[in-house]
Parts: structure tokens; sequence; C-alpha cells
């Protein structure tokens, strides 16, 4: 049996040996069940494109190009409208909102409404870290997919051949022409001039279903997509960049995510109502619905605030969405969370800092507000976190905390360490463990929680009052970070 | 290769979104999907694993196929890559799984005597020693009969180049068949 003397076209091996043992090492039909556990795990697996878009309001047939016209040109208005932010009854009325020389509105929910290249440049020049809402205006087009080979899951703000589908232009540009012949359908786009960018949908911010069926391929024709003139709400600098490659993290930190269409073609929209009900594939039925949260967050908000965006989502997706700890509760409970324009929450009251944006986290079971963020606060769990002693004019030192939680009880970290703090430490306090391997310890400290010398370390709750001293042992962490134990009390 | 080009109406459904369109490709392309993997892992359990992996990937990635004419040069290059992360997720397994008519005759002392399964035990163990790259082109066009063309387009690489590849490929197979042989 020999290699050496195959033949040059697509036969058979020249060795009849070799062509039968080859024959042999791959014979057989699939096993008994692959195929139906395929289907299965098909039926389960999220496509990476278009099932980003429910096309949830049945429109008019459309002839010609029908499937890929229909997504191209239209959906982006069906979709954005009636799939990625459905309305949940009809949209709000509103005055008549001011505009501007080209026609988009002065300001959205609040938020003044930049350009494209307003946006991009204030990104470039170094937007503070946390995920601060901005309001951008433009014009969006659908760019339909071209051909992507396959690639192993991906971060998901990471680069990926598949990844820009969306593109906002400054200016009103048609980048793409769909030809269809027959059944063969051939996609050109253009690069567009002037400043844009590629705005991204991620979980959180949409709704994931299935698309429905196009309908048939009717007759051939040449379509072009037709920007439509938008105003999307979003942030730069989500969470998730922290999960890019460390070569691509700054690409993810200045990608714009979406969180709300807010305004189309001259008329505002309602909030973007969606969930997520990640990768388990578990049972995932939310409780509360739009109304139950909006009910369960009235306390909370201040009159001025403006919902953006609600999204159910499990308790373990929700970690990375916000980039911080677990809410209180088990991964698989399902949380909302309620991206908000507008003030800082009238609870929890914390020392916010001066973003005009945030989100709070409601428990689905129980309609009870269970963690909050935003608002220039930048959670010492997030990669953007940046230590430093910043004495503020009370005197009091900003100490590295989380968001805000709901208090929780803790599983517990063993530690055997006395509390010590200076001044002109980055990191304030800190911990010196004489337990298993000694040396300093970070600490991340509850939402809230300040620092004073007077003369020695003193660490204030929320509430202003002393919880533990310079030198005091502490027996137990809630949690470990990787930058640094989390403590809550009791400390001892 | 033993099957129907995929009709591209039903391509063209599947990629619209169509589940049945989609179960019918993968009900007539999954043996041919699972040979080709098998003769590229030389594993059951990896191929159906790489198999199903390709139709997952296939299904997600559809929407991105232009040319519903290059659906089967398409999914074998789907498969290809799927053969690749699982390769690569099992680089560290020792055990080979023997397949079970090659146990039973081992178990009987047979093979020796059989030299039809002595060959294909050979053969398994020689293409264990060639790189992926070697095993996807020989399968591609032994195995799957595919032209050269087809499988330029497959592995993303010019037809000159699969002809180099194609014949380091068998000398290597043949090297490796010579050790296995000397054995």
């Amino acid at each position: 049996m020999s290699a050496g003397r195959g033949l040059p076209g697509g036969e058979p091996w020249a060795d009849p040996r070799l062509d039968n043992a080859y024959r042999r090492l791959a014979a057989g039909p699939a096993p008994e069940g692959l195929t139906a556990a395929t289907l299965q795990a098909v039926a389960s697996s999220r496509r990476s494109r278009f099932d980003r878009i429910r096309f949830g309001r049945p429109g008019p047939r459309l002839a010609g190009a029908a499937w890929i016209a229909t997504v191209a040109g239209v959906a982006v208005v069906v979709a954005l409208v009636a799939g990625l932010v459905p309305r949940v009854g009809p949209a709000p009325a509103s005055p008549t909102p001011q505009l501007r020389a080209d026609g988009l509105p002065v300001s959205v929910e609040g938020l003044a409404v930049e350009t494209v290249g307003e946006a991009v440049t204030a990104e470039a020049k170094g937007s503070p870290p946390g995920d601060d809402l901005v309001a951008i205006g433009g014009w969006l087009t659908f760019m339909p997919p071209l051909f992507c080979p396959y690639e192993p899951p991906q971060p998901v703000l990471q680069e990926a051949c598949d990844s820009d589908d969306l593109v906002l232009t400054e200016t009103r540009q048609k980048l793409v022409t769909v030809t269809t012949i027959g059944d063969a359908t051939t996609v050109s786009d253009a690069v567009p001039a002037g400043p844009y960018l590629y705005p991204r949908q991620l979980a959180g911010s949409f709704v994931d279903e299935p698309p429905q069926a196009m309908g048939p391929i009717e007759a051939g024709g040449i379509d072009e997509v037709v920007p439509v003139q938008v105003v999307l709400v979003g942030h730069f600098h989500d969470a998730r960049a922290a999960e890019c490659a460390a070569d691509q993290r700054a690409a993810c930190e200045s990608t714009f995510v979406i969180d709300q269409l807010a305004w189309l073609e001259g008329g505002s929209q309602a909030a973007a109502i969606g969930s997520y009900p990640g990768a388990s594939g578990g049972p995932f039925s939310p409780r509360l619905g739009a109304d139950g949260v909006r009910t369960a967050l009235r306390p909370s908000l201040d009159p001025a605030d403006s919902i953006v965006s609600m999204a159910a989502v499990t308790n373990a997706d929700l970690t990375s969405i916000t980039g911080d700890l677990q809410a209180p509760g088990n991964g698989a409970d399902i949380v909302w969370l309620v991206r908000v324009a507008g003030p800082p929450p009238r609870f929890p009251a914390m020392a916010w800092g001066a973003g005009e944006s945030g989100w709070l986290i409601v428990d689905d079971a129980t309609g009870r507000l269970i963690g909050a963020g935003g608002w220039g606060f930048v959670s010492a769990a997030t990669g953007t976190f940046a230590p430093g002693p910043q004495p503020r004019s009370d005197g009091l030192y900003t100490l590295p905390t989380v968001n805000w939680l709901a208090p929780t009880a803790c599983a517990g970290v063993g530690l055997d360490a006395v509390l010590h703090g200076s001044p002109t430490d980055p990191r304030v306090a800190w911990l010196d463990n004489e337990l298993g391997s000694p040396g300093r310890i970070d600490v991340i400290w509850p939402a809230g929680y300040l620092a004073r010398f007077d003369p020695s370390l003193q660490i204030l709750d929320e509430n202003g009052n002393v919880v533990i001293f310079e030198g005091d042992r502490v027996s137990g962490a809630c949690d470990v970070l990787p930058s640094g134990v989390y403590l809550v009390p009791p400390f001892s | 290769m033993d099957q129907a080009p995929a009709g591209r109406a039903v391509v063209v459904l599947a990629r619209s979104g169509d589940g049945d369109a989609f179960e019918s490709l993968v009900r007539s392309r999954m043996d041919s999907m699972y040979r080709l993997s098998l003769a590229i892992l030389g594993d059951r359990n990896d191929a159906a694993d790489a198999a199903q992996e390709t139709f997952i990937a296939a299904w997600r990635q559809l929407p991105s196929l232009r040319d519903p004419d290059r659906f089967d040069a398409w999914l074998g290059r789907v498969a290809v890559n799927s053969c690749r992360m699982v390769l690569r997720a099992r680089s560290r397994r020792r055990v080979r799984e023997l397949p079970m008519e090659e146990l039973e005759a081992v178990e009987r002392g047979t093979v020796a005597g059989n030299p039809e399964l002595a060959d294909a035990a050979r053969l398994r163990a020689a293409i264990q020693h060639l790189s992926l790259d070697q095993r996807a082109i020989l399968a591609l066009h032994h195995l799957e009969e595919r032209p050269l063309g087809e499988v330029a387009e497959i592995l993303g690489i010019p037809v000159g180049t699969v002809k180099s590849r194609l014949f380091s490929a068998r000398a290597a197979l043949d090297r490796a068949l010579r050790a296995e042989t000397d054995r």
C-alpha cells in the first residue's frame, strides 16, 4: 500500500488497497441520533445576524427581490420599530421636538443629540469611563452580510467578520445595492464617506427572536438599501469590553452600543423593551412585564428621569453586562436591567458622580430594587476603575466600591487580616493578611462607603456611620475579585 | 461525492430562516459531513462533534452565504473549520478510540489475519502523523472526490497551491505508511 501514486483529479486512490482502506476508515452513516441531536441543537442556536431582529409586524408582500430586499431595505425601519425596539402600546405623545437644520431633534430623553462626527471626536478625545448614555443622530443603514467563514465564539464586542451589520453615517448615503436575478442575489456595498460608526446591538438592548420566513423570491431586480434618519441612544465603554483580547480592548471600549432607537424619521419612539434568555436554555418567563417594572421603580426614580430601555436577563448574564458583582439571588434568577436618562435616583441615596444616566436592577420575582450603577460612578469591579486618593471638599476620601447592591448574605471568604490606611495610598485602605500567604490585600467596599483620617483611618458606611477603624481585625470577606476582596459588614 | 447538489430554492429558504428547509439540508448532508470529519479526525466521537458543529455553524452563518449555488463548497469549508476547532480542543487527549470492528478483531486476535482491517488500522495510525490541512486535502480530493477547483474554494487557497499541497500530503502519508509498516 502506497500513497505516492495518487491520481491528479478528484478520483479514488490509484492503489486499490489504499482506496479500500481509506473508505473503510471513513465508512458508515452518521451515528444514530446525531441528526436529531443536531437539529435540536440548531433549533436552540441563535443566528449570528438576522435573529437579532424580530420582524414582528407583518408588512406588505413585496415583489421583486423579496426577502433580501425586505431585510435590507425595509427591515431597518420594520425591525428597529417593530422588533429591535418593540413598542409596548403606542409611543407616548410628545410635544413637537425642536429640530436642528439637519432635521434631527435638538434633544431626546433629555440628552443633547450629537452628530456622528461630534460623537466620534468626543470619544477619540477620551470620554470618561463608565457607560453614560449618549444620543447620536444620523443616517442608519443595514449592511447585508457578506461571506463570513466560521469563527469560534468571540467576546461579543470583539471585531468579527459579521460585526458590522449596521452603519450610522452623518450624511445620507446609499451604501448598499442588492441585485437579484432569478434566485441569485448579489450584494455590493460602499465605504461610507465622512464620519461614521458601526453601532452594535447586544444583550440587554434588543429582542432576540428568530426571524419569520420572508416568503419566496419571485422575480429579479435591483434595490438600494434606503438609509433612515434616526437618533440612537446608547453608550461607549460597555463593560463587556473587558472580555476582549488585550490588543482589541481599546476598539471594544470605543464601540457604540445601542440602548434605544429614540427617534425615527421625525417621530419619538418608546423605550426599548427586551428579554434575553441567555445561553442556559432553561425556562425563561419574566413575570413583571414593562408596566410592572415601571411600577417597581416609581418610588426610586426622579420625576425628570426617562426610562430608555429595559431588558429581562438572568442574574448570571447581568454580571457580564454591567461588569459588576452578581446581584443578590441565584444566577438563574430573572432580573430587569433598566437604563435611565436623567438625574440620579432618589433611592438608593449615594454619592453619585456627574453622569446624566445610569441603570437600575429590579428582581423579577419580588419587584424589589436590588442594584444600581452609573451616573458617573465607576465600579472598582470593572476594568476601567483607576484608583487614586481623591480627598473631597469635606475632607473625606473616596474608596474603591462596587455599584449599589441590596444587602445580601455572603458566602464568605476566610481571612485573618488587619485594616490599615494612608491618605497617600492609591486605594486609601487595605488589609495586611496574616493567614495563608501574608501580605497586602486590596479591598473593595460597598457602594457609598468613604474614608477619613482622624488622625488614623476610619471607614464610614453610606449613612456616615463609622463601621471599622485602623488596626481592626477582619476575619472574612464577601467575595474575591481580580482587583481585591469585597468586604461587607460585619467584618469580624 | 455521493449527494446531489442542494437545490437553490431549498438553500435560499434555509438562508431566510426556514427551519424545514434547513432540516432537509441537515438530513441530506449529515452522512457526508460525518464521513468527511471522520476522514480528517480519525475518531468517531470527534467526527460526530465536528459534524454537529458544522451544521450549527452553518445555521448561524447561512445568511452570509451570498451565492446559494456554492452551498456545498461553503459547507465543506465550514466542516474543515469545525474539524480544526475540534482537533484543537482535543489536542491534549491521549486516548484514541478504535472502531468497534477493529476492537473486536483485536480481541479475537484476527487483525493480522485480516488484511483489510490491518490496512485500515495502519492507515489510521499513519494519518495521525499528518497535519489537519494535509488530512483535509486528502479527504476532500480522494474520499469526497471533489475536483481541485472545489478543494481550492473550500480551503480558500489557489488551485496551484492545492496541487502542491496535495503532492506534499501524499508524500507525507507515504512516509507515514512506510513507518507504520516497519514497526
